[in-house]
């Protein structure tokens, strides 16, 4: 009973929203074999907000994300230096485990992943299972907190044990969505989440990313420079592995301060 | 409030875990390569090259000469190749390029059932119904319809179970796999090939025989050889149909032996060391021949795989 | 003029080929009816229910059947699955995990290797590895023939189904705060796990059917055992040693045995076939 009551209290921290977290960039320079393709990125990114990445394909956004949970070096070939504070721990320091660092930083990726093999609820709690969570009461009512951020709740609450290749594309992605809220990260990354989804599962998302500022720092890659002015409070702008351009949004969009960021903005290349 | 730490304990535990299992393969093979070598060394020692030259063996003397194993070995597996071979490609042929959907599962499973029975069953449908009937009319029709007994190849009394039965068994044993291989094969063929016969006004034959055959020939001659692979190590169906003599003979009709079918006749009663070295020593021959035959055949067929892709 | 003769000539041509195809087809079939056909009236007619429950009796003696044999089978069977199975996956994961590098090379040539060995080597090589240290002829040693026989065959299937998973599966897994093992195993593998265990299924049959290897390890016994360390009767050993026998009653129990083990061996093979089907399945469950 007592060991139920503990796992409780872990849960309900875990999902109580440990709160947003500030993100500082420092020097990170990111390579695949031979390329670099992050060059010396310096950001901070604000705490309960959304920021954007926003840059012609192929340029580093992805591969600057996927550096913020430490995710990248997991690739052949890949290496990455530099450092990233989150609220005031280098997470690319020697004593921190990589591991740790994406419990707390969580990513959804461009295509919807569910794992094939478990149940809708059961993808939803996957992630606090792997972290020691076992009570099935509790990660029941996590996975209802989730799914209901997540805005999917009313379509899936009568078939939580079907199999999630059931759902549509962006069901599965809101899934996902889900999935990555239930362990309640500081930071949520998104990379390019509507990319592949139809008009009205896109606008659904949309509205939940800005829902979701609230209460966890929103840091979103989009290859679409409406949906970045729709939903971000900050964007930046990437071009071949280098930040450009950083600056509140609507700024960013009317009066760029940087030639090679109206030349994008206006279409003239990407 | 969440550390940044975690215990790498699990993550080390499962590499050292995997990795050992990794290793386990090669050394399973290193050992049991070197394990059979041993063994054999007194063998090798003691008659030198005579042990694969030399057709005398008696277990009683002392006196061991392979020759005879060796050559039926080669002889039963030939055979088995020239009956299996072409009946193979035309299992193929019918598998890959002529036959509609359907009867293409149909076949691919009749195939994969034949692969599946086990070698015990297929010696014993050879010794109690292949060799008597080989025993009853077929070598009689051969030697004396056909007038083929005053062959060297067919001469000799029909006692039924001979080289003949052997090669014939193994045909059926091996065909499977090598149409298996033959059917992969032609199916890695690129279509653009086939699409430039045709554009050319080639018949459905000619596209097979002038465009899909050459380019696949090198995987062809592949599974044939993987074929021979397999045809080498069998051992309890060629046992039971072969005779177990240790005899050279031209004629097809006689008793003969494998390297196999001896040291499964002979192991569990061998006593005297020497025997027990010889009988290894002809498993390192076995052993050596089919890691042979196999890495030429894998490397024929990785061959063709890998052409469509340059 | 000449062309149209020309057509005519290669159309037939082809046509002989074609036939001439088929043809050879049919003669490959031929021996897989001839065969079954045999087994299974020659085995209906041996097979009675005894044959599960009666031991071997002695020759002239009515009755007697294989049921040690049967258990064997399945004990040495469970013995290489035990130690073939595990290490092979781990073997696989490994080879997948670290493709390109010098071991997981090894490991699938290696594999290949092995599982195109003659079987009766494999048998020689645990006789001098185990048998020939201990004195004398085991049911564990046996198991052990078997596995290294269903080695390499699960660690090859493990490594191709491991393969096909996405890496974005795994990366997710990751992202989501999954440690590596955890990662591998819980999500990867099991993703992997229906052609896992379709592949296992046909080493299963494989090695069930095997007599080669068993010949000087497990040996065979007449008499009732399941113990470990003592000699162990199989179906396929029984099937031969009666086969080869002179005696009339136990070639017909040679039979019925044959038609059990057949039956056994295409149960596991179109078990597998229909499980290839379901592959990517609906429930994973």
């Amino acid at each position: 009973m007592a060991a139920v009551a503990a796992e409780r209290a872990v849960v309900a921290a875990l999902s109580a929203g440990a709160g947003t977290a500030a993100l500082r960039i420092e020097g990170l320079n990111a390579t695949y074999g031979a390329t670099r393709v992050v060059r010396d990125v310096t950001a901070d990114i604000a705490p309960g907000r959304v920021t954007a990445i926003i840059g012609p394909s192929g340029c580093g956004k992805s591969t600057l994300l996927r550096c913020l949970n430490r995710l990248h070096e997991t690739a052949r070939n890949a290496t990455v230096s530099g450092s990233v504070w989150l609220d005031g721990v280098d997470i690319y320091a020697p004593d921190v485990s990589e591991v740790a660092v994406r419990r707390q930083i969580a990513l959804v990726m461009q295509r919807p992943t569910p794992f094939p093999m478990l149940s809708i609820a059961e993808n939803v709690v996957a992630g606090l299972r792997a972290n020691g969570a076992r009570s099935g009461s509790a990660l029941r009512d996590a996975a209802e907190t989730a799914l209901r951020r997540a805005a999917l709740w009313n379509e899936v609450a009568h078939r939580l044990g079907d199999s999630p290749v059931t759902l549509s594309e962006g069901q599965q992605q809101r899934l996902c969505i889900a999935r990555a809220l239930a362990v309640s990260p500081r930071v949520l990354l998104l990379d390019e989440p509507t990319a592949s989804l139809d008009p009205a599962s896109v606008q659904r998302i949309e509205e939940l990313v800005y829902e979701l500022r609230k209460r966890t720092t929103v840091v979103m890659v989009t290859h679409n420079m409406q949906q970045a002015a729709r939903v971000s409070d900050t964007t930046a702008f990437v071009l071949h592995g280098e930040l450009v351009e950083m600056a509140p949004t609507a700024r960013l969009f009317t009066a760029p301060a940087d030639a090679r960021t109206e030349a994008y903005i206006t279409g003239r290349f990407g | 409030m969440p550390t940044l730490h975690h215990s790498p304990i699990g993550d080390r535990v499962y590499r050292i875990l995997t990795t050992a299992c990794a290793a386990s393969i090669p050394t399973l093979l290193l050992v049991l390569s070197v394990a059979i070598g041993i063994a054999a060394w007194p063998a090798v020692r003691t008659f030198g090259w005579e042990f694969v030259t030399t057709s005398e063996w008696d277990a009683v003397r002392g006196v061991f000469g392979v020759a005879p194993a060796i050559f039926g070995t080669l002889l039963s597996s030939a055979l088995a190749l020239v009956i299996a071979a072409p009946l193979a490609m035309a299992a193929a042929i019918v598998t890959a390029e002529l036959a509609p959907i359907w009867l293409r599962h149909v076949l691919d499973l009749l195939l994969d059932l034949l692969a599946a029975i086990p070698s015990v069953l297929y010696g014993l449908w050879g010794l109690f119904v292949m060799v008597p009937w080989l025993r009853e009319s077929v070598m009689p029709f051969l030697a004396e319809d056909l007038r083929l007994g005053d062959t060297p190849l067919f001469s000799g009394p029909a006692y039924g179970p001979s080289m003949l039965a052997a090669g014939l068994l193994l045909a059926i044993m091996v065909l499977p796999y090598i149409a298996a291989v033959m059917r992969e094969v032609l199916a890695a063929v690129p279509d653009a090939q086939r699409e430039a016969a045709l554009a050319l006004g080639a018949t459905r034959w000619e596209v097979i025989r002038y465009a899909v055959l050459p380019y696949a020939r090198s995987g062809i001659i592949g599974g044939v050889i993987l074929g021979l692979g397999r045809a080498l190590g069998e051992t309890m169906a060629v046992t039971m149909v072969i005779g177990n003599r240790h005899e050279f003979s031209t004629s097809l009709f006689a008793h003969g032996y494998t390297l196999a079918s001896l040291i499964a006749n002979e192991f569990a009663e061998a006593t005297a060391d020497l025997h027990l070295s010889a009988l290894m020593a002809a498993g390192a021959a076995l052993l050596a021949v089919t890691l042979v035959v196999n890495a030429i055949a894998r490397w024929l067929v990785w061959r063709v795989r890998h052409q469509g892709a340059s | 003029m000449t062309k149209e003769r020309n057509i005519g000539r290669r159309r037939a041509t082809g046509g002989v080929m074609i036939a001439l195809a088929v043809a050879g087809t049919a003669a490959a079939v031929v021996p897989l009816v001839a065969i079954g056909w045999h087994l299974v009236r020659k085995g209906l007619d041996a097979l009675s229910p005894s044959f599960f429950t009666a031991l071997p009796v002695p020759v002239g003696e009515a009755g007697g059947g294989m049921a040690n044999a049967v258990v064997g089978t399945l004990l040495l069977v469970g013995i290489a699955a035990a130690i073939g199975i595990p290490i092979g996956i781990g073997a696989g994961l490994y080879a997948a995990e670290h493709r390109g590098h010098p071991l997981a090379v090894a490991v699938r040539f290696v594999s290949e290797v092995l599982s195109g060995l003659p079987s009766i080597l494999v048998g020689v090589f645990v006789w001098d590895f185990v048998v020939r240290p201990s004195q004398h002829f085991s049911a564990l040693a046996g198991g052990i023939a078997l596995a290294v026989i269903m080695l390499p065959l699960v660690a090859r299937a493990t490594e191709e189904f491991v393969l096909l998973v996405p890496v974005q599966l795994f990366e997710t897994a990751l992202a989501l705060g999954y440690s590596r093992w955890r990662a591998a195993v819980s999500v990867v593998l099991r993703t992997a796990m229906p052609g896992i265990v379709t592949a296992v299924l046909v080493a299963l049959a494989r090695v069930a059917g095997e007599t080669a290897p068993l010949l000087f390890t497990a040996f065979g016994n007449q008499y009732w055992s399941v113990s470990l360390g003592e000699p162990i009767s199989a179906l396929p050993l029984q099937i031969y040693t009666y086969a080869i026998s002179p005696y009339d009653e136990w070639q017909s129990l040679a039979w019925a045995g044959a038609l059990v083990l057949l039956g056994l061996a295409l149960v596991f093979s179109i078990a597998a076939r229909l499980a290839t089907r379901n592959r990517y399945g609906r429930r994973g469950r």
